[in-house]
């Protein structure tokens, strides 16, 4: 190995934590806000869940254009995080560009979405509208340059633990984009839930994509246990920060609303079963010198067949389970597959810029 | 390490500063659904027949629910005599364009349990979809109005489309059951035809695709470059 780390500078150390805070707040308030629609409905723009929302994404903007402006005015060793100049002026590391693109996408969407509601009115049950469609993508634009940013750290415990959490909030937070698309893409098939598909594929490119980075049995474990923190801790907050605004600004509660934590089944509360799973496989192939990338794709079969069987089980979503369970099997494989690919194109990202040989194993 | 966890700790605390100050400020500042936050639950209505804005004045439990938000009722006879009468707060109706419904049986909605089925133009008998709708079949199991407790309602819903819809009404009380139908016309839907919509929404999305497609190809001799392996 050669003997140097890669250089990167603090101020990407730093912006890949506030990534996280970001992301992290805006999700509370993306959960709260499904939480809120189910539990008491009315809606605009400014309620205390959208706030949280545009406060977490203001974060993220905020990080990556303080982390461009940084990067383009430093003296001293360049970063070794590929970067691109944009505007011929501005030298922008990928994760932050990525990061700032996906945030500035959000906001603009989210404009559009005021007009929507103000030509169309807050009705929640009329399906994926444009401006959801395009805010659920942004959204997953800044979830990966997430990712992205940690990917290229993981010199440290505190790092790689920074990659855990950033994946396990990831995988909560792909529902939404991942479901959208799933539900366009997958409408025609006979039998077939799309959500399962999407969530599937979610579960299955994240894990694998954990497996193809850290190469060890501890991370995709580790995930799961972050997972169970995210899962669990938004499941505590969001029906009880419902109850006290709708009292705080006098709104009753819908009549059925049991006030249930809707982050239980908007996945899979099995998963972190599938990532200790998916941990113990990678051990046992490490032993055995199996192929990495049959283990990808088998740890996203697992994640696909898990969320098939999670609402099969449940009886929330209209499917014939068996056509379901061999599509999202198959999916998820896939996914798998392009989970392990990402991970060898990242893991060059953090290489970059080292003496490192071209035939190594990645 | 040491500052960024310092920058962090710090951003956290500030983030928390604005959250508390937004939610303390949040019964002053935050009104919602306009009139209804004003207005949360059945309060002083008028006696007026027909919907007409709300004033100060007390009234009885015949008054009209959601005072100053109905725009329109329609009368729904029903097989055991006992109507319906459905008040729409946009009107006319809208494909697509959310309004609250109100279904207020003659005699009130004690000891009487409300099912409707939104039949769709095209025939979808659960043509209306919705986050907390408790169904029986293909029926909706009526809740109460959020705002108007003492008649059914549904609040914040649409229709998705054009054309007539079939609200099929079944009420059941002590063993019996009536049954009653309302035809209910939603034209064209407000703003540009959605097509327009979709185009203009997913038009930033194509450039990502093609530099990610691109990218992707570029990048194919260091994906293959690579043996697949554990170490590192």
């Amino acid at each position: 190995m050669p003997s140097e780390r890669p250089h990167i500078p603090r101020r990407e150390v730093t912006g890949a934590w506030f990534l996280l805070l970001g992301y992290a707040t805006l999700l509370t308030g993306m959960v709260w806000d499904g939480q809120w629609h189910g539990d008491v409905g009315p809606d605009d723009f400014w309620t205390a869940p959208h706030l949280l929302l545009y406060a977490g994404t203001g974060i993220i903007g905020l990080t990556c254009l303080t982390v461009v402006l940084r990067a383009t005015w430093a003296r001293g060793p360049a970063t070794t995080t590929p970067s691109v100049t944009v505007l011929r002026t501005f030298r922008a590391p990928w994760p932050f560009l990525v990061g700032g693109l996906g945030a500035a996408g959000n906001l603009l969407y989210a404009g559009s979405d005021l007009w929507w509601h103000e030509v169309y009115g807050f009705d929640i049950a009329a399906g994926t509208t444009p401006s959801h469609f395009g805010l659920g993508l942004s959204i997953q634009v800044e979830i990966f340059a997430m990712i992205m940013a940690f990917a290229v750290l993981r010199r440290t415990r505190a790092e790689r633990w920074g990659l855990a959490l950033a994946v396990g909030l990831a995988t909560l937070g792909s529902t939404s984009a991942f479901g959208m698309v799933s539900e366009m893409i997958f409408a025609w098939l006979p039998g077939v839930a799309p959500r399962v598909l999407g969530l599937g594929a979610a579960a299955a490119l994240i894990l694998s994509l954990v497996i193809g980075l850290t190469r060890s049995w501890h991370w995709p474990a580790a995930t799961g246990l972050t997972f169970v923190l995210v899962q669990g801790g938004l499941s505590l907050f969001a029906p009880a920060a419902t109850r006290w605004y709708a009292e705080a600004i006098g709104q009753p509660m819908r009549d059925y609303a049991a006030n249930m934590p809707q982050a239980l089944i908007g996945f899979p509360v099995t998963y972190p079963l599938i990532a200790l799973l998916a941990g113990g496989m990678t051990a046992w192939a490490v032993r055995r010198a199996v192929s990495p990338v049959r283990i990808a794709m088998a740890a996203g079969a697992l994640a696909g067949i898990n969320t098939a069987l999670f609402y099969g089980g449940l009886g929330l979503l209209e499917m014939n389970l068996a056509v379901t369970l061999a599509a999202v099997t198959a999916l998820g494989a896939g996914a798998g597959w392009l989970g392990w690919q990402c991970a060898v194109l990242l893991r060059r990202f953090g290489e970059r810029g080292l003496a490192v040989p071209r035939a190594v194993a990645a | 390490m040491r500052r960024a966890l310092t920058a962090l700790t710090t951003g956290t605390a500030a983030l928390v500063a604005i959250l508390a100050a937004i939610l303390v400020a949040a019964p002053a500042v935050l009104t919602l659904a306009g009139p209804a936050a004003a207005a949360p639950s059945p309060g002083p209505v008028t006696a007026a027949p027909s919907p007409g804005p709300a004033t100060a004045a007390p009234e009885p439990a015949a008054a009209p629910p959601l005072p100053g938000e109905i725009v329109h009722t329609e009368t729904v006879p029903m097989s055991d005599g006992a109507p319906i009468t459905v008040g729409f707060t946009e009107w006319p109706v809208r494909a697509l364009q959310s309004l609250d419904f109100t279904f207020e049986p003659a005699g009130g909605i004690e000891g009487r349990t409300g099912l409707v089925t939104t039949v769709s133009p095209s025939g979808d008998r659960k043509g209306l979809k919705g986050i907390v709708l408790q169904r029986r079949g293909d029926a909706i199991v009526l809740p109460r109005h959020p705002r108007a407790e003492r008649v059914w309602g549904l609040d914040v819903v649409s229709l998705p489309e054009e054309g007539t819809w079939r609200f099929e009404f079944v009420v059941e009380r002590a063993g019996t059951t009536s049954t009653g139908v309302l035809p209910v016309q939603a034209i064209g839907q407000p703003g540009p035809p959605l097509a327009v919509s979709w185009t203009i929404a997913l038009l930033p999305w194509a450039p990502v695709a093609v530099l990610v497609g691109a990218g992707w190809m570029r990048t194919r001799g260091i994906r293959r470059g690579v043996k697949p392996g554990w170490s590192g």
